[in-house]
């Protein structure tokens, strides 16, 4: 075995430590949740744009049998034991009396903060819950976090009344400035998934493509480090995104098992429709979950006010444009047909998530919380209030399911994520703008 | 400041200009985009491949997926970057095509006129266990002497083994005894000259032998027939790989080539020199590497960390001190940089990076030279894309949703079609001595078959497979962007025109007066289906003009899109709209039109038209929104658009060699902050906002 040359040698010179300002992304991985049982827990987010059609959204109970409603029974029918449903919920700093409530509620669908105005130089939100739960579910998965969607974004012009693209392609956020771009191939998604996996390859080959891998990164570190000290502030800030995304990788890098926990299926094709596209998603998000390559993934159906046509239900017109009905029948009809197919989307993947086993019996889905909603209520007034929300999985038993909660009064969204901080081992007293610091009760 | 820099100067030969002092605005890190990355990486690897395609995509302000301040960088990025880099290097080096190939076709696969499928020792290969043939035909790619034969075995019987017969093209090259031992299939031929193209290969068994009495059975078992060649001809220089690695490790020694094609690669991604130091940072990744593994592998990782390095990633500019605010010009390479990804969207080329090098990007006249050198480059399609595709929102018909019920015929050739009549007629101006102005007015545009039929246009006539014909019209309807359907179509809704859209479009993209976001509360056009009369969108829109709170912005708007109405909402003409006659006349300011020729015309008389267009180009160029310092620049600049006819290569030209383009400074100051607790926005002052509803 031939000597290895030092990092040292290789970036030149003395490294200088660079004292980079702490972005949340940095803190350390290693905090594991209190696993009791031993098996993982986890949390998806499952974002739906331009809200739903309110009449026909919200279930009842019947004694203590959860029935569904018209929009949620087509596709959640049979897992009533498993659903959540509450009403009651609003997310007040999405409300600012300017244009742009697509860009506030998707900004803010996972952060509770109100959005800074601005076309893309002075984006500024706030820490996404999913990245604040990620750190305590993590525990020795690939990926801290996966941000997945089926839209990349549009081509031009611009996307909702001087609020940055950035507002509407993203629901996770890794810092106030930081969106966590997400990915829309099956291809690259699959890559990504599964990259490291080569049968050919002995455990000292892998070891040396993974020194290589760092040596590599740690001189783009160099590179960085020295040409940052050169900079103008606002350069500065350009660089640390790119700074921040080196660190990511190599810390991953440096993480990984050598080993992966399932062997990949075929790698998907290159040319989908749009319904493969969200079935291969469904399927490798459950697949994500299965082979633990992460505990934590939001997902983007579309991106907020979607101009999605859904010809193929029937529906003429775009979805943004239905969803300002006007109290028109056939368009609040429309509405409510591609609702119902979002939800059997979301059925689709609770089922798949539902028939993988854990060690002890229990499924995935009975160890995870999914929650499921949209940027607003009433695409037609735009309402941040009385939100459609769906949380589906037990969480190990911290949340207490089978039932339709009516909370009788408004509460922060943000109270409800404090809920699911805590549950999944946080010790935040607060979250987002508005929280009360009274989490929803789960349990 | 600028007096006393100027009184200090008056001792020193040289002062400063009053030009060059002129503040030439906040410039930010520029981070490639996607374009920009998979064009530049054509350029330096000489690939067909397109990584950046799997990229997040960029966010756009003012119109431009370039500006550099509103390109962000998420840890996404960075993988696929990773990600992108093997495999560009990957196939440099590995996909090159060697000599002798070897073409085959399986026993299996070929046709037989007798035979079964060998079983045992015999599985895989075809068993013609009576005289009989086999026969399959294989593509030469290239001509020259080639080896022709097959694969195969036999049972020897009677004292006597199988024996083979080959013929290519129906002449019998040889026949040959094969050999009888079931493990050693052996390849029997001979080699001919052979032309390209289709030829057929034949093998027979010719001397099938059976004894009833003692069992005896001869066979022939073949397994493939091949074609293995050109032998005499030399294997095609893999370019892909000379240009990565344009020395001969063998005869210049590893390390000594390593060196020299890291530094080949990286000037050329850094688009600039690098210094000693830099070289063995890079080197040391080979020397890590080319341990255990070959050099190869060793080089690739040197070069994967080129292109992982900030210095490639994001167009660096440098100022001696990131703190001093006073102008001074960018250095030969940062604008060597500026001109190529201004003009091609992508990496400057060896010669002008020559330019740059032996100081010869400092006048007027030098830049002149470069730019109507550049813009006589094909690569300058890169204005019609990536510019001119945002600009005249051209991309956005990719994104466009006509009802599918209504127009079950709008599939994507006719939306590429249409993307191309757009970019055909804007490339016009690129290629030609053209005013500008005239892609209002021109009566004339590029149709194919199916765009022609779509348009219900006859009288033309066009080749069969789709390619696109410059045709001009004569009558009164079609001619200038406003009646083309790219951007008709992309300015209208799923299952109808809105002339609202289509008059924002041209407010903010032609005249640069695009109006503020709506109030709020202020709903979307109520879609009365119920009504007796039905009435026209026109009729329906009306009730903006007589509502106060609609009226300041409206009645330009909407008249503008009036003019437009027998346009309907794929660009196709109509008569009526609702049954109604189309009512197309409308007014601004006074002064009347009707329909798109005569606002065309309007628009192409209108001062704001073509300063419009240089502070669009002009924001493009630079990768900024016009800051304050930038008005009298783009004023200058568009005087001389205008002494220049308002040719494009004019307008090009201009901002080429203005100030701002040239120089750059330091003292950048922070803008983003927290806003505070409950911050409403202010009211606008008319910018690029755009919003839903009408």
């Amino acid at each position: 075995m031939a000597a290895r040359l030092s990092r040292r040698h290789i970036l030149g010179g003395a490294a200088a430590a660079v004292a980079l300002p702490l972005l949340d992304v940095m803190r350390p991985r290693r905090a594991r949740a209190d696993q009791g049982s031993g098996v993982p827990k986890r949390m998806l987010f499952y974002f739906v744009p331009n809200g739903m059609h309110m009449p026909a959204w919200f279930p009842s109970m019947n004694g203590d049998q959860l029935e569904l409603s018209p929009i949620l029974a087509p596709g959640l029918a049979g897992l009533e034991e498993k659903l959540l449903v509450i009403r009651g919920l609003a997310n007040r700093p999405a409300v600012v009396p300017v244009a742009g409530d697509h860009a506030r509620g998707t900004g803010s669908f996972l952060t509770c903060r109100t959005v800074n105005k601005s076309e893309g130089d002075a984006i500024y939100n706030g820490v996404s819950v999913d990245q604040v739960v990620a750190p305590h579910l993590c525990g020795g998965a690939l990926f801290p976090s996966l941000q997945l969607g089926i839209d990349g974004g549009g081509s031009v012009g611009a996307c909702d009344s001087g609020y940055s693209c950035a507002y509407i392609r993203n629901i996770s956020w890794a810092g106030p400035a930081t969106p966590l771009a997400k990915i829309v191939s099956p291809q690259v998604l699959f890559d990504r998934m599964f990259a490291g996996y080569d049968p050919e390859l002995d455990a000292a080959a892998r070891e040396r493509r993974r020194a290589y891998r760092t040596s590599i990164l740690d001189h783009a570190l160099g590179d960085a480090t020295s040409l940052r000290s050169r900079l103008g502030v606002r350069d500065r800030q350009k660089l640390d995104e790119y700074l921040t995304g080196v660190r990511d990788l190599e810390t991953r890098i440096q993480d990984a098992e050598s080993e992966l926990a399932c062997a990949p299926p075929d790698r998907p094709p290159d040319d989908v429709t749009y319904l493969e596209h969200v079935a291969l998603n469904t399927e490798l998000m459950a697949l994500a979950f299965e082979c633990d390559l992460t505990r934590v993934t939001s997902f983007m159906l579309g991106n907020g006010s979607s101009y999605r046509s859904f010809s193929f239900l029937g529906v003429g017109g775009a979805h943004h444009e239905l969803s300002h009905h006007g109290g028109d029948a056939q368009k609040q009809a429309g509405l409510q047909a591609i609702d119902t197919w979002e939800v059997e989307q979301l059925g689709n993947l609770l089922r798949r998530l539902d028939s993988i086993e854990e060690a002890d019996g229990s499924s995935v889905l009975d160890n995870t919380l999914v929650y499921f909603s949209s940027e607003i209520a009433d695409g037609d007034s735009h309402q941040h209030d009385d939100l459609p929300v769906v949380l589906a999985g037990g969480f190990g038993g911290a949340v207490r399911t089978g039932r339709y909660l009516d909370l009788g009064e408004e509460r922060p969204l943000a109270d409800l994520y404090l809920a699911m901080i805590q549950a999944a081992g946080g010790s935040d007293a607060t979250f987002g703008a508005d929280s009360t610091g009274v989490p929803v009760e789960l349990g | 400041m600028k007096r006393l820099l100027l009184l200090l100067c008056l001792p020193l030969l040289a002062c400063p200009s009053e030009e060059s002092l002129r503040d030439p605005g906040e410039f930010v890190l520029h981070r490639l985009n996607r374009a920009e990355y998979n064009n530049t990486v054509r350029d330096l690897f000489g690939t067909d491949l397109r990584p950046a395609d799997d990229f997040p995509a960029d966010d756009f302000g003012f119109g431009y997926d370039n500006i550099a301040a509103t390109l962000s960088l998420s840890p996404l990025h960075i993988e696929l970057y990773e990600r992108a880099a093997d495999r560009l290097i990957d196939d440099a080096l590995h996909s090159g095509v060697t000599y002798p190939l070897e073409l085959a076709a399986e026993a299996e696969d070929a046709t037989a006129t007798v035979g079964t499928a060998g079983y045992d020792f015999g599985a895989g290969f075809w068993n013609l266990s009576t005289e009989g043939t086999l026969t399959a035909t294989l593509e030469v790619p290239v001509g020259g002497v080639w080896f022709a034969g097959a694969r195969a075995f036999g049972h020897s019987a009677g004292g006597e083994a199988a024996r083979m017969r080959v013929a290519i093209d129906g002449d019998v090259l040889g026949a040959w005894d094969v050999t009888d031992v079931a493990g050693d299939a052996q390849i029997y031929g001979a080699e001919l000259v052979l032309t390209e193209g289709p030829h057929t290969l034949e093998v027979a068994f010719t001397n099938d032998f059976e004894s009833a009495a003692t069992g005896a059975d001869r066979n022939l078992l073949v397994d493939r027939l091949v074609l293995q060649g050109p032998l005499n001809v030399e294997s095609p220089p893999n370019t892909k790989r000379d240009r990565l690695i344009p020395c001969d490790p063998g005869e210049l020694g590893r390390r000594t080539c390593a060196a020299h094609a890291i530094r080949t690669f990286t000037e050329r991604a850094w688009r600039r020199p690098i210094s000693e130091d830099e070289l063995l940072g890079l080197l040391g990744i080979y020397d890590l590497v080319i341990v255990e593994d070959d050099f190869d592998l060793a080089v690739a990782s040197a070069i994967k960390a080129a292109m992982l390095s900030p210095w490639f990633v994001f167009r660096v500019e440098l100022d001696a001190n990131a703190n001093d605010p006073t102008p001074h010009p960018v250095s030969p390479f940062e604008l060597a940089a500026r001109l190529s990804y201004f003009i091609w969207s992508s990496t400057p080329d060896d010669q002008l990076l020559d330019a740059a090098r032996n100081g010869a990007l400092e006048t007027d006249e030098d830049i002149e030279l470069q730019v109507a050198r550049m813009l006589g480059d094909a690569k300058a399609e890169a204005l019609v894309d990536n510019f001119a595709g945002q600009w005249l929102y051209i991309r956005a018909v990719e994104d466009a949703a006509p009802d599918g019920a209504t127009w079950p015929d709008f599939d994507d050739a006719l939306r590429d079609a249409m993307k191309q009549e757009m970019s055909l007629f804007f490339g016009m101006f690129l290629e030609e001595d053209r005013s500008m102005l005239e892609l209002l007015t021109a009566r004339e545009t590029f149709l194919n078959q199916r765009l022609a039929d779509h348009y219900g246009i006859t009288g033309f006539s066009f080749p069969e497979d789709g390619s696109f014909t410059h045709v001009s019209f004569t009558g009164d309807r079609r001619g200038g962007i406003l009646t083309q359907g790219g951007v008709l179509t992309a300015t209208s809704y799923p299952l109808r025109t809105s002339p609202t859209r289509r008059g924002k479009w041209m407010l903010e993209q032609l005249l640069c007066q695009g109006p503020p976001p709506p109030p709020p509360g202020v709903e979307g056009l109520e879609e009365d289906s119920t009504t007796q009369d039905p009435e026209t969108v026109r009729e329906r829109l009306e009730q903006h003009a007589t509502d106060p709170t609609c009226a300041g912005c409206h009645v330009r708007m909407d008249a503008m899109g009036f003019a437009l109405e027998h346009f309907d909402a794929v660009g196709v003409w109509r008569d009526t709209d609702q049954g109604q006659p189309i009512d197309a006349a409308a007014e601004i300011d006074g002064e009347g039109f009707d329909g798109a020729l005569e606002l065309g015309a309007m628009l192409a008389t209108d001062g704001s038209l073509s300063r419009c267009m240089a502070q669009q180009l002009y924001t493009y160029a630079l990768g900024r929104g016009p800051q304050t310092v930038d008005w009298p620049v783009i004023s200058d600049i568009n005087s001389q658009f205008e002494d220049g006819g308002y040719r494009l290569a004019e307008l090009v030209e201009a901002i080429a060699k203005s100030s701002a383009f040239r120089h750059r400074r330091g003292g950048q100051e922070l803008t983003a902050e927290p806003p505070p607790e409950d911050a409403t926005p202010a009211e606008e002052e008319p910018t690029r906002d755009g919003w839903e509803g009408e």
